[in-house]
């Protein structure tokens, strides 16, 4: 009886650890989505509370007959990938660095975090002035480096706005790569890279044998979230360009946040942001089934 | 081991025993503000009605000290500002109105009322307006303007304003060139002020200073609608009524002023408020067409010396058009009717003459009290002038549902696309219109 | 799961051989090449928030020039003095302080044990549950927002910091978690095995061998945390008042539709940062001291 207890009381145990979690997330989120998935499918606009029609998938069908929904399913996927790609390759070097012994090496630590606490709406401010066709800082120093012949309104042109808003994205986001790959390479046992030394590896033998296997499984968990992350970013775009030049720096996550707090369309809004969702969740599922891959490898 | 472990504890005990302090101690600062708003019942031994007022962020003390005067004066009303930021103030009031928890009284945009009016949240003052002696000092057409369709009144306007032709006095006499006075003469002249004025082989200043971006559309409107000879927003059946040829020659010889002539900074199909005024004070832009707020922002760093204005030159037709509009305050309609009387003291105490005057100094706001207008600091003011001669005659642009909507997203989107040469001026305005088949 | 000893290096005889008199000239090089990188890093992070505080301390009359001016001809501080004499920016700080503080005190203790039961037991259900927290950090906040604040509304929390801590844990919790599984899963079970065959519990064994091992993750996670909740803006918006408004909202009002106050913008930018700076130059050693606890790192 008393084992049978015993048994039970550690089945659940998990459950419990579990619990609190699951509260925090869900106890939230649950409604608002259950919403969501109600509204994608009728024409809900929020000033317009009598008459809410059923309509099945009329948003969704509508969605994809707009040239600027898919002018921005093309856009996110530029940016969300340019954005990881050069987030992770600088912050992977950052941390690198940030890992060695060196003059200054606490100082620069904490420099390099600045771009990740400095508030959104200063960040978009400042670049917005900094990238300025006229008096913009960026301009005069990329001309008296001889990088462009003449000034040039980053965020008015078709072609550089969408590059402009990437690089600052970059910028704020290779702090929280330097941190997580730093933190993770610490979890590397000291004795592997003795051993290594001992048996006279180089220095990029290591890192492609030691290193690199070990962060893996983060770089891939915080790829994976920041994947998520960089896609769901409103604030930064919303900001520096609106979306525009017309619609050249468009992404998902703005045309959502128009359509649901400008227009106040919930329903396309919704089955917008419902769209996104089965996007990344397809991505998703690839990169979980990558990261049980790399997991693997260890077992 | 073992002991970063203990410390680790105490800090976490003692930083969540800080943060639970603090957050309790606000928590009880907040339940006055929050008993306001949600428990709807005024006691009857507390004789002071509170009224919650989130107001527009006025970017100085302005509205902190218009309202403790107003708190002083009235000793049996009290009301309590909250500023909200101008980044989340759209989204904030209709979030908070449709879950009925918004504020008693509140500053909106004139273009909101219709989701206001959908949401059901604003009070009709019509009724109240008769009691109030200060109606009859608003000034000729603005009430006209707040006045819906079917002739009510939901919102007192106290920030009104209009737009003005700005230009740099210095440039202008450098060059020997006068203020344009008519629409043709405003592109020789940015045509002539756009130049290379230091000789380094790229041009660095501009005639004139345009807005593609956020809110261009007022500037827009005056443009085109002054370039139709019978200017119009929508036609008599409520329709858009920029699709007729007319209004394509109008609009197209707004997009030539980027895309033909080059009078423009290349940054102007994203250019919004902040960057036209700053082309202008750094004289980039020689010449632009903005609101009197404009004023309020240059004169100080640049001086009377080289900012000056004129108003806008007539349209087609003779007269001025103008947009005209922004603030007013509104009451919400889901409030007991004790506190409806008490708010409507407030709004209506906001656009009487001495609080008009306030509001107005600085070049905030054209002044909406008639009573004001032969007072010597407006009439003898250039700019303060400039917007009133634009303000008479002075048609607008009419309040409609999509309204919010179309500024928002629809107008720059399709505007900017225009610009970039995505489409020509009979699609741009054909898109324009599309939101009000 | 366990890779202590799984991936020993495979010595190549022919590296060890290397010639003494290169050897110090690469030294030489790389170390320089090696500063030079770090400072290209540091300026690159450092360069908009430098901009922002000579911006800071320059004259309103000297913002828009033709040619740009790179050190103000005129030094003031006074926008620093207005800033905190004339708002209440240094309150809205404390708030945007108690709000980060919470949160991550909160997704922590709550994550870590998340993480604990999926990285140390198995049972049905495991791999579902561990993707649902992944598929929920994947609602847009935009539509979050409308539904959570009627939920809000309802339990009397609007205006409350409480608020904000619960929107911002639904946010933070599933990434700590992942995280945290990933860190917890490194640390070889046998540590905590042989603590418990010393007469230790299993509690103890967690908060003895598990949490000081798993400190960069904790941190890293704890960080994350902080500068979310630190950092939000449309949520923070929403859900404050006047007296709990946290930072982002205080800088956002001197961004007016026809008036930016750079000067106390500027201002407030630079001091917003601090905080944040000063408090991780204290934990950036926990940071960098893992598996080998400790040992000095090299």
């Amino acid at each position: 009886m008393r084992r049978n207890g015993m048994l039970l009381w550690k089945q659940a145990t998990p459950y419990f650890l579990l619990l609190p979690a699951l509260i925090a997330m869900f106890g939230i989120v649950i409604y608002p989505i259950i919403n969501a998935v109600k509204m994608s499918f009728t024409d809900y606009i929020l000033w317009k509370p009598q008459d809410v029609k059923f309509i099945g998938f009329g948003n969704y069908v509508q969605l994809l007959q707009d040239e600027n929904f898919l002018m921005s399913l093309k856009n996110t996927g530029i940016w969300v990938f340019f954005c990881l790609l050069f987030q992770f390759v600088i912050g992977f070097v950052v941390a690198l660095v940030l890992n060695q012994d060196f003059r200054g090496r606490a100082l620069s630590r904490t420099i390099i975090l600045i771009p990740w606490v400095t508030p959104t709406v200063l960040i978009t401010l400042m670049f917005r002035w900094m990238y300025d066709g006229n008096y913009g800082v960026l301009n005069d120093i990329f001309y008296k480096l001889g990088l462009i012949s003449q000034y040039k309104a980053f965020l008015s042109l078709a072609e550089t706005a969408l590059s402009a808003v990437i690089a600052v994205k970059v910028w704020q986001g290779i702090p929280f790569f330097a941190i997580m790959i730093l933190a993770a390479l610490q979890t590397i046992p000291k004795e592997m890279y003795e051993a290594a030394h001992v048996d006279g590896a180089s220095k990029i033998e290591t890192f492609w044998t030691i290193t690199l296997p070990y962060v893996l499984p983060t770089i891939l968990i915080t790829t994976l979230l920041r994947t998520i992350w960089i896609a769901n970013d409103v604030d930064l775009v919303y900001m520096m360009t609106g979306g525009g030049p017309g619609n050249s720096s468009m992404i998902l996550s703005v045309y959502t946040y128009q359509l649901a707090q400008k227009s106040l369309n919930f329903g396309m809004a919704s089955a917008a942001a419902i769209l996104m969702t089965l996007i990344l969740v397809i991505l998703v599922m690839v990169f979980l089934k990558k990261i049980r891959q790399a997991e693997g490898k260890f077992e | 081991m073992k002991r970063w472990t203990s410390y680790g504890l105490c800090l976490i005990v003692s930083l969540s025993l800080l943060a639970g302090c603090g957050l309790n101690g606000q928590e009880g600062k907040e339940t006055k503000i929050n008993t306001v708003s949600e428990n709807k019942s005024v006691k009857k031994d507390d004789k002071k009605i509170k009224l919650v007022y989130w107001g527009q962020d006025s970017g100085d003390t302005t509205k902190k000290e218009l309202v403790e005067q107003f708190n002083k004066t009235h000793s049996n009303i009290e009301v309590q500002l909250e500023e909200i930021p101008w980044n989340a103030q759209h989204d904030k009031l209709i979030a908070s109105l449709a879950a009925q928890s918004g504020p008693d009284i509140f500053d909106g945009k004139m273009i909101w009322l219709p989701e206001f009016l959908g949401l059901n949240a604003v009070e009709d003052l019509t009724p109240y307006l008769d009691k109030w002696q200060g109606k009859n000092d608003m000034i000729k057409g603005v009430m006209d303007i707040v006045t819906t369709k079917d002739g009510k009144v939901y919102g007192l306007p106290y920030d009104l304003v209009s737009q003005i032709l700005y230009y740099r006095k210095d440039i202008f006499q450098q060059a020997g060139l006068k203020p344009p006075s008519s629409y043709e003469e405003l592109l020789v002249t940015a045509k002539k002020l756009t130049v290379d004025s230091n000789k380094d082989g790229k041009i660095d200043q501009y005639g004139f200073g345009m807005r593609g971006g956020r809110f261009g559309h007022e500037t827009w409107a005056t443009f085109v609608l002054s370039n139709m000879s019978e200017p119009a927003f929508f036609d008599n059946n409520n329709k858009a009524s920029f699709t007729n040829t007319e209004a394509v020659q109008a609009n197209q010889l707004w997009l030539d002023l980027y895309s033909k002539h080059k009078v423009v900074p290349d940054s102007s199909i994203t250019d919004s408020f902040n960057e036209i005024v700053g082309n202008l004070q750094s004289g980039v832009t020689a010449m632009t067409i903005g609101n009197i707020k404009m004023a309020g922002r240059l004169l100080p760093i640049l001086g009377k010396d080289k900012l000056g204005a004129v108003p806008l030159p007539p349209g087609k037709n003779g007269k001025r058009i103008n947009f005209v509009g922004d603030w007013e305050s509104y009451l919400n309609k889901d409030i007991e009717p004790e506190k409806k009387e008490a708010g409507f003291t407030f709004i209506a105490w906001l656009s009487e003459k001495e609080q008009i005057k306030l509001w107005s100094n600085g070049l905030r706001s054209v002044p909406v009290a008639n009573s004001l207008r032969n007072d010597p600091e407006y009439a003898n003011d250039e700019f303060q002038q400039a917007a009133m001669l634009s303000l008479e005659n002075a048609a607008i642009i009419p309040v409609h549902s999509k309204m919010g909507e179309w500024t928002e997203i629809i107008w720059p989107q399709v505007t900017q696309k225009a610009l970039l040469g995505q489409y020509t001026s009979q699609q741009m305005m054909e898109q324009l219109s599309k939101p009000f088949q | 799961m366990m890779n202590s000893s799984a991936r020993m290096i495979r010595p190549k005889q022919e590296i060890r051989v290397k010639e003494s008199t290169w050897k110090f000239n690469t030294q030489y090089v790389g170390v320089v090449l090696f500063y030079l990188l770090a400072f290209f890093l540091v300026s690159i992070a450092l360069f908009p928030y430098l901009w922002t505080f000579i911006t800071s301390i320059k004259s309103v009359s000297e913002l828009y020039t033709k040619t740009v001016t790179y050190f103000p001809k005129q030094i003031t501080f006074e926008n620093y003095v207005t800033l905190i004499q004339t708002t209440n920016f240094l309150g809205s700080m404390w708030n945007s302080f108690k709000v980060a503080t919470y949160t991550t005190i909160v997704s922590l203790g709550v994550s870590t044990l998340a993480a604990y039961a999926f990285s140390r037991y198995n049972f049905p259900l495991k791999n579902l549950l561990r993707g649902s927290f992944v598929i929920i950090y994947m609602i847009p906040p935009v539509l979050i927002l409308t539904p959570l604040f009627e939920i809000m509304k309802n339990s009397g929390m609007i205006g409350h910091s409480s608020s904000l801590v619960i929107a911002y844990a639904s946010y933070t919790v599933p990434y700590a978690v992942w995280l945290l599984i990933g860190f917890l899963t490194d640390i070889p079970i046998a540590l905590e095995e042989s603590a418990m065959i010393d007469g230790s519990s299993r509690a103890g064994a967690f908060f003895r061998i598990i949490l000081p091992l798993a400190a960069p993750g904790l941190i890293a996670a704890g960080i994350y945390c902080f500068i979310y909740a630190w950092n939000e803006f449309i949520y923070a918006a929403m859900f404050t008042n006047q007296v709990s408004r946290t930072l982002p909202v205080a800088l956002n009002s001197f961004v007016g539709q026809y008036v930016i106050q750079w000067e106390l913008l500027t201002a407030g930018g630079v001091l917003a940062g601090m905080p944040v700076a000063i408090l991780f130059s204290f934990i950036q050693k926990r940071l960098v001291q893992g598996m080998t606890a400790g040992a000095v790192k090299g």
